[in-house]
């Protein structure tokens, strides 16, 4: 059973991994959907590199090239270098491919490392399915990505926030505790210190595109698909738009309503990535373990935020972003007793002055809730069931530009 | 148009925190209202710092929030101190009891002597 096979995917890979339990159930649940990236995030010598290899080893056997940033690394060896021969003889420009183009499993050693010439080369490679060299393209078909990168590293190339946003999920992983590095030494002992040479493969590739296949078409509750929305909404929104202000918060957010909100703690939000990476993770785990509920969403967004935004203060971005999601679970059962949810879909069927009544209170300490209400105040402005000037977005100065300038038409 | 994915979810959420609008006396005006549902989901609040309190001595702040498990643990810990109460309380009159008995031996022993000799 292919369910059966994932399990044991994770289990071999626990068997030789110490500790990070959790990373490792996250980075083979990643694997369920097509074109899976993930990257991996730890301080030197912790076992980023072994647990790339691991994964590339038990779902590709050898089918698998990695490609490492601290090397030189060429975009023949990437993507593709021409073929002298054909060009001297015939005058034909005919490129041979990269092992890393062609093969199911690619991984990247030491991303951060990566000139930025062949960042650009993956990038386009993640984004379009696609890479190109002299003038020829060649389309990449399914395949798992895995990089792993020591962030605090000092030769670090600072790669541009689209390139990390094209990577699913960032895992961190932690140093060994006493007792853990014991543990260590007795599964090297055991293994005769070679924990990647004896990684079986557990499933074929084509089994995993299978499993793919399922997990696709695995069909997820309103109420989740809901919830996902909403909390990658919460890590964006923000009343005054700062994805188009060249000022950002903490000085964006001065004398702002909002201000103790999430949004005031957000520099720079997560992308419309970070539902889809999310609506992935959620199927997986339907598939996988049957259901999943909003906990589980919780749990996920921890590894599908930290790489897609900055905040305003980082002390430690995991047990920072941790913070916000709790708090942001609290806001959502809030909603839920204030009945938001409830009255606003009362509105959409109609305008009603009781329930607009309580809406606008709700608003008035909830953005997200406030940009949806503000557009039905446009339609029943445009309807003449409200008068300008009695709207909340008039009343409080939020002024959004996308509003005005429907306005405008 | 709106998505009918959201419409749904709209309507799930309305379904799982209901209100109710009536009408008022008057005819002319709405009251909207709702309940709290018994199986309203509840925040999982951890325990502030009564057991650092308990057991490393440090101060407390002004409001203590504890969950079942902790107070459970206070409940053992008081009912195991009361039995121990309870315990060195009866071995301490059984000591008693022993010593008088003993200076009473020998008290008697010391008379016995004084009179012998």
């Amino acid at each position: 059973m292919l369910r059966n096979k994932i399990i044991d995917l994770e289990k071999e890979i626990i068997e030789r991994f110490v500790t990070n339990e959790e990373a490792v159930k996250m980075l083979v649940l990643n694997q369920l959907h097509p074109r899976s990236t993930t990257l991996i995030r730890a301080p030197r010598g912790v076992g980023k590199s072994t647990l790339m290899l691991l994964l590339l080893k038990g779902i590709t056997g050898d089918d698998f090239v990695v490609i490492s940033g601290a090397s030189e690394v060429k975009r023949g060896e990437v993507v593709g270098r021409l073929h002298i021969p054909s060009l001297e003889k015939e005058g034909v420009e005919r490129v041979l491919w990269a092992a890393f183009v062609k093969s199911k499993g690619k991984g990247i050693d030491e991303l951060n490392r990566l000139n930025p010439y062949t960042t650009a080369n993956i990038h386009h490679l993640m984004q379009f399915g696609e890479v190109w060299a002299y003038g020829q393209r060649a389309r990449v078909g399914d395949y798992i990505l895995v990089a792993n990168e020591n962030p605090s590293d000092a030769t670090s190339f600072v790669h541009p926030p689209p390139f990390y946003d094209r990577f699913d999920i960032c895992i961190f992983l932690r140093t060994l505790t006493l007792s853990e590095k014991f543990r260590l030494q007795e599964l090297l002992d055991k293994y005769d210190w070679d924990l990647v040479g004896s990684m079986p493969q557990v499933l074929s590739f084509e089994e995993l595109q299978e499993i793919r296949e399922e997990v696709a078409g695995i069909e997820l509750e309103p109420e989740l698909i809901g919830y996902i929305n909403l909390l990658v909404r919460d890590f964006q929104s923000c009343i005054r738009e700062k994805e188009n202000s060249e000022i950002k918060p903490p000085a964006l957010c001065e004398g702002c309503h909002f201000i103790r909100d999430i949004c005031g703690m957000i520099k720079e939000p997560v992308s419309e990535r970070a539902a889809v990476a999310l609506t992935h993770l959620t199927k997986a785990v339907k598939w996988l373990q049957g259901k999943c509920d909003v906990d589980d969403l919780f749990r996920m967004a921890l590894w599908v935020f930290p790489h897609r935004l900055s905040l305003t203060r980082t002390r430690n971005i995991l047990s920072d972003i941790q913070e916000l999601l709790e708090r942001e679970r609290v806001k959502m059962e809030d909603r839920r007793v204030r009945r938001q949810w409830s009255l606003l879909n009362e509105l959409m069927k109609g305008f009603d002055p009781s329930i607009y009544r309580l809406a606008r209170d709700a608003a008035a300490e909830d953005v997200v809730f406030a940009e949806e209400l503000m557009k039905l105040e446009e339609k029943w402005i445009a309807e003449g069931l409200l008068q300008r000037g009695e709207d909340i977005s008039t009343q409080m100065g939020w002024r959004s530009h996308r509003y005005n300038r429907w306005r405008m038409k | 148009m709106e998505s009918k994915k959201y419409r749904n979810f709209l309507e799930a959420e309305s379904r799982r925190a209901p209100i109710e609008k009536r009408r008022s006396n008057s005819e002319e005006r709405f009251w909207i209202l709702w309940k709290e549902k018994v199986d309203r989901a509840t925040i999982e609040r951890g325990t502030s710092d009564i057991i650092d309190s308990l057991y490393f001595g440090e101060d407390l702040s002004r409001t203590v929030v504890i969950d079942r498990k902790v107070a459970r643990i206070i409940q053992e810990r008081l009912k195991g101190l009361e039995e121990e109460n309870i315990r060195l309380h009866k071995r301490v009159r059984i000591m008693k009891i022993i010593i008088y008995g003993l200076m009473l031996v020998a008290s008697v022993a010391v008379i016995a002597l004084l009179l012998g000799s």
